[in-house]
């Protein structure tokens, strides 16, 4: 990506609660003692440092997160859907991508880490709590998803979505929890399932069609065959009147 | 050519041949004009549904071939030509 956003946006003076909502989403932590006018400054840095961000880091994470590409050049929208997503494992995503990464989750570092130190900060910045949940999203999500590979109907469907690249619902888990882990992952078994039905549905509809195509063919040919049956048989008798006349007409001038 | 009398009298074939051309001809004549007639109100283009099917069956025209009807077509070509040589061959008589 060239095309880096250039966008910057004000400070415009709202409520306090809206405030702290859009400071947490931004991956602000906000502090109870702050003034309003305080919670605007740092609001305002937060955002001017998202801005600086690479667009290219930033999409990198969104390709590795497997979200859908924002259609707008929106940095504060992107980086708020990265920061609603916590995949605990780093494999694939780039060196600029991870540095990215690691300015929106404030995790410190120097420009010249390298990848696996960023990955080691990243990791560290979870803390025990952080770690232990994502443990037990991960046994819970691997679990289930045994549990569920266990029925083949199920299996179909979710082979059906490792095929598209998906995530499977033991990666859903492990980022999003249990319950909306579930959630997402029945909702992508449930949109692989309807997928296939309106795959079917139009190959069904294309299959008639044609079918109708050649139905119309064939009665337009037989049509046409009976239209030059007719104009040989108005001929054959012209040619006989013909010949009838002609033999008549030689026959008088004989006479 | 009005050749009803000849040079023994009043004729009645060349009449009915006569009568039977002209009124062969103008049946022809009417019921092929009124044939393109609907043909051409059927096809014209008044709202998106006769669009449409002005286009498919123009499209199904184009995709005849005339290898389907060769046989038909070949009789066709012969009969019109064996006729043309029956009508000039009454002029050699």
């Amino acid at each position: 990506m060239s095309a880096e956003p250039s966008k910057k946006e004000k400070v415009e003076p709202e409520s306090r609660l809206a405030l702290t909502r859009q400071a947490r989403r931004l991956g602000l932590t906000v502090r109870e003692n702050w003034s309003d006018e305080e919670l605007s400054k740092h609001l305002g840095a937060r955002k001017e440092q998202i801005e600086s961000l690479d667009w290219g880091g930033l999409m990198d994470i969104v390709s590795w997160a497997k979200h859908p590409v924002p259609t707008r050049p929106d940095k504060l929208a992107v980086a708020q859907i990265i920061l609603a997503h916590r995949r605990g494992h780093y494999q694939g995503l780039s060196h600029r991508g991870l540095m990215a990464l690691a300015v929106l989750r404030n995790v410190r570092f120097k420009k010249t880490d390298s990848a696996r130190k960023v990955i080691s900060r990243l990791r560290r910045s979870e803390g025990i709590w952080g770690y232990v949940l994502r443990k037990r999203d991960k046994w819970l999500g691997s679990m289930l998803s045994d549990l569920l590979d266990a029925d083949p109907e199920i299996q179909g469907v979710q082979q059906t979505d490792k095929s598209s690249q998906e995530a499977t619902l033991r990666e859903h888990i492990e980022e999003k929890g249990l319950i909306e882990g579930l959630g997402s992952g029945l909702r992508g078994a449930a949109d692989g399932y309807i997928h296939e039905k309106m795959e079917e549905i139009e190959a069904r509809i294309d299959y008639k069609l044609d079918e109708i195509d050649k139905r119309l063919a064939e009665w337009r040919n037989r049509e046409l065959t009976n239209r030059l049956r007719m104009i040989k048989i108005t001929l054959i008798f012209s040619v006989v009147i013909a010949l009838l006349s002609l033999l008549y007409t030689y026959v008088i001038g004989y006479l | 050519m009005l050749r009803i009398w000849t040079e023994h009298g009043f004729d009645v074939f060349f009449l009915w041949r006569w009568i039977l051309a002209v009124s062969g001809g103008v049946y022809t004549l009417l019921g092929m004009i009124q044939s393109v007639s609907r043909w051409l109100d059927w096809l014209e283009p008044r709202n998106r549904l006769s669009r449409i099917r002005r286009h498919y069956v123009t499209l199904h025209l184009l995709r005849v071939r005339v290898r389907d009807f060769w046989w038909e077509l070949l009789q066709i070509v012969f009969l019109v030509v064996l006729l043309v040589l029956i009508i000039r061959g009454h002029y050699l008589l």
